[in-house]
C-alpha cells in the first residue's frame, strides 16, 4: 500500500514540477491569503479577542484548517473528475489494485498537497507576521487533526460516489464548503450566530475540528480539554467511514454495469 | 482442460457463456425513475479461447468488439451470462481477472501527459503489483518490446497517435498477462511499427499468451489470428478458422451489409 502511495505522490510531484508557473502562483496565493488575514485582524483592532485569543491567530487557524479540511473533500471529486476527463480512470480502475484503494490513494496523494499549503501558510505567518503558537500538547493536536481528516475523507468518499453516479460531485463539495463557512466558526466565533444556528453549528464536524485545533494550538489544551470534540468527531467517523465506503462500492459496481465509469 | 481444434489438449483460458450486455440510454438518477430502451451491445455471445490462441474480432463500428474485450477484462459486468478468465468469474473474482488480463484500449487520452513514457509505465507498474526491485527491468523490457526504448524520456503529450498505441500495448504487457486484449492495436501505426507489433503478438502467442484482437484490418487478422470471429449488432455472425485475406474480405463485406464498403473492398481486391 505504501509503495503505491509513494508512486502516486511521485506522479503528482513530477506533474506539479512541470507546471512551474502554477506552482509559483500557488505559493504567491498562500502568501497573499495570510497577508490579507493579518491586515484584516489589524483593521479590526487588538480589542477583539474571540474565545479569549488574538484575532489574527484565530482567523489563520480557522481559515487555513477550514480550507485544508474542505480540500479533503474536494480532492476526491477533483481526482476522479480529472481522471475521467483525461481518460485515465478506466485504466486506473483496471489495474491489479482494488478500485476503492486506487481512489483513496489518489485522494490521499492530492491531500498531501493541501497539507503542504497549510504548512507554508503557517510558516509565512510565523516568519513574516509574528504568529506565536503554543502547541504544548502535540499529540492532542495530531489526534484532533487525524480524526478530522477521517471525517472529511468519508464525506469526500461520498462526494466521489456522487461524482461517479451523477458526474456532479462538486455539488457535495459546494454544500459542505458553504455550510462550513457559515456555521463552523471559520472567520468569527460561533457565539456570534443566532441561537438556533449555533445548535446546527454544534452538529457540523468542522466546528469541532476548528475548536479542537484552536484549543490545542493557541490555549495549550490537552487531550482532556478537547475530549468532547474528539468524541463528536469519532462518532461521525464511525458512522461515515464504513457507510461511505459501502456506498462508493455500490456506485462503482453500478457504473461498471452501466459502462458509465468514465462518463462525466 | 478441453480439446482444441487441432486435436491437442488445450487449456481454456477465456470462457464467455451466453453473455448479453445492454447500455441504458440515460445514465444517472433519472434512469432510476424513467425507463428508456437500452442500447443492445451484445446478445447471447458464447466464446471459448484457448491458451496461446490468437483470436481476431472483426465487425463494423458498434458491433460490440470493444464491449466484449471490456467484459473479458472485468472493466464491464455482463447483464446476463458469465465471463471467466482462467476459471475466475469477472463478476465475483474481478481482482483475479485483472491480475491476469492486460487490456490495450484504442484511446490516446489514457496517460499522464506531463510524465514521460518511462514514468507513466513505472507508475502503472506499481498499481499492477510489479515488485519494486523488478519494476525498472520490466518497464525497460516492455519499452524495448514495443519499440519505444528511444522515446522513454519523451513526455507523452509529445507522442503521435501511433506512439500512444504502442505505449498502451506496453502498459498492457507490464504484468506479463496470461490474456492480452488488443483493441485496434495498429490503428495510426506506421508500417514498420505494425510489422513489429505483429511479430510481438506472434512471439507472445508462441510463449503461451492468449490474445484477443479487435481490428478492422483484414491483413492484420489474416496474419495474426488462428480464428476470426465476425460480430454484427452484438451477435456472432460467423467464425473463420485460419483465414486468408480474400476470405475475410468477402466475409467482412457480407456481414457489414454496407454496399459502399462492399464496392470499396471489391475495388481493393482488384488492386495488384
Amino acid at each position: 500500500m505504501m509503495d503505491k502511495l509513494r508512486a502516486l505522490v511521485r506522479r503528482d510531484l513530477l506533474a506539479a514540477s512541470r507546471y512551474r508557473t502554477a506552482l509559483l502562483l500557488q505559493m504567491a496565493g498562500v502568501l497573499g491569503e495570510v497577508a490579507g488575514l493579518y491586515f484584516l485582524a489589524r483593521a479590526v483592532g487588538p480589542g477583539f479577542r474571540p474565545d479569549g485569543v488574538a484575532f489574527f491567530p484565530f482567523l489563520l487557524i480557522g481559515s487555513s484548517f477550514y480550507l485544508c479540511l474542505v480540500g479533503g473533500v474536494q480532492v476526491f471529486v477533483e481526482t476522479i473528475r480529472t481522471a475521467q476527463m483525461t481518460g485515465t480512470l478506466e485504466v486506473l480502475l483496471g489495474t491489479a489494485t482494488r478500485d476503492i484503494v486506487v481512489i483513496l490513494l489518489m485522494a490521499a496523494s492530492s491531500f498531501l498537497g493541501r497539507i503542504w499549503q497549510l504548512l507554508i501558510a503557517f510558516a509565512v505567518a510565523c516568519l513574516l507576521f509574528s504568529l506565536r503558537l503554543n502547541p504544548s500538547h502535540v499529540l492532542a493536536f495530531a489526534l484532533a487533526f487525524a480524526v478530522s481528516v477521517l471525517v472529511v475523507g468519508a464525506v469526500g468518499v461520498l462526494a466521489a460516489a456522487v461524482q461517479i453516479w451523477t458526474g456532479r460531485g462538486s455539488s457535495v463539495v459546494w454544500l459542505f464548503a458553504s455550510a462550513g463557512a457559515l456555521v463552523s466558526g471559520t472567520f468569527f466565533p460561533v457565539s456570534a450566530l443566532p441561537g438556533p444556528i449555533q445548535q446546527i453549528s454544534r452538529c457540523f464536524p468542522i466546528t469541532h475540528s476548528l475548536d479542537a485545533m484552536r484549543i490545542t494550538l493557541l490555549s495549550q489544551g490537552s487531550i482532556k480539554d478537547i475530549q468532547g470534540h474528539i468524541g463528536w468527531l469519532s462518532v461521525y467517523a464511525l458512522i461515515l467511514v464504513p457507510s461511505s465506503l459501502l456506498i462508493l462500492n455500490c456506485v462503482l459496481r453500478r457504473a461498471r454495469g452501466d459502462g458509465t465509469l468514465a462518463v462525466y | 482442460m478441453t480439446r482444441g481444434n487441432w486435436g491437442i489438449a488445450a487449456q481454456e483460458v477465456v470462457s464467455v457463456r451466453s453473455v448479453s450486455k445492454a447500455f441504458p440510454l440515460r445514465g444517472g438518477p433519472a434512469s432510476w425513475f424513467c425507463k428508456s430502451k437500452p442500447i443492445l451491445a451484445l446478445h447471447d455471445i458464447t466464446l471459448h479461447v484457448f491458451r496461446g490462441e490468437v483470436v481476431g474480432l472483426m465487425g463494423p463500428n458498434g458491433s460490440g468488439k470493444s464491449t466484449l474485450l471490456k467484459l473479458i477484462a472485468a472493466a464491464l459486468l455482463p447483464d446476463a451470462g458469465r465471463v471467466a478468465v482462467l476459471g475466475s468469474d469477472t463478476g465475483t473474482q474481478p481482482m483475479d481477472v485483472r491480475r491476469t488480463v492486460g487490456l490495450a484500449i484504442a484511446q490516446e487520452r489514457s496517460f499522464f501527459p506531463r510524465l514521460d513514457a518511462y514514468e507513466n509505465l513505472a507508475f502503472f507498474a506499481s498499481l499492477d503489483n510489479v515488485p519494486r526491485d523488478r519494476r525498472h527491468n520490466e518497464v525497460e523490457r516492455v519499452l524495448e518490446q514495443c519499440g519505444l526504448a528511444d522515446l522513454r524520456h519523451r513526455l507523452v503529450h509529445q507522442f503521435s497517435s501511433g506512439m500512444y498505441q504502442r505505449l498502451a500495448v506496453a502498459r498492457a504487457l507490464l504484468k506479463r498477462p496470461a490474456v492480452l486484449l488488443l483493441d485496434e492495436p495498429s490503428r495510426s501505426a506506421d508500417l514498420q511499427a505494425t510489422r513489429s507489433l505483429w511479430r510481438l503478438v506472434q512471439t507472445l502467442a508462441g510463449e503461451g499468451t492468449t490474445v484477443l484482437l479487435a481490428t478492422h484490418s483484414l491483413e492484420e487478422a489474416a496474419n495474426l489470428a488462428a480464428r476470426v470471429i465476425f460480430l454484427r449488432q452484438g451477435r456472432i455472425v460467423s467464425q473463420t478458422i485460419r483465414p486468408e485475406v480474400s476470405i475475410l474480405r468477402a466475409a467482412y463485406a457480407q456481414f457489414s451489409q454496407d454496399e459502399a464498403l462492399v464496392e470499396e473492398l471489391n475495388c481493393e481486391a482488384c488492386l495488384p
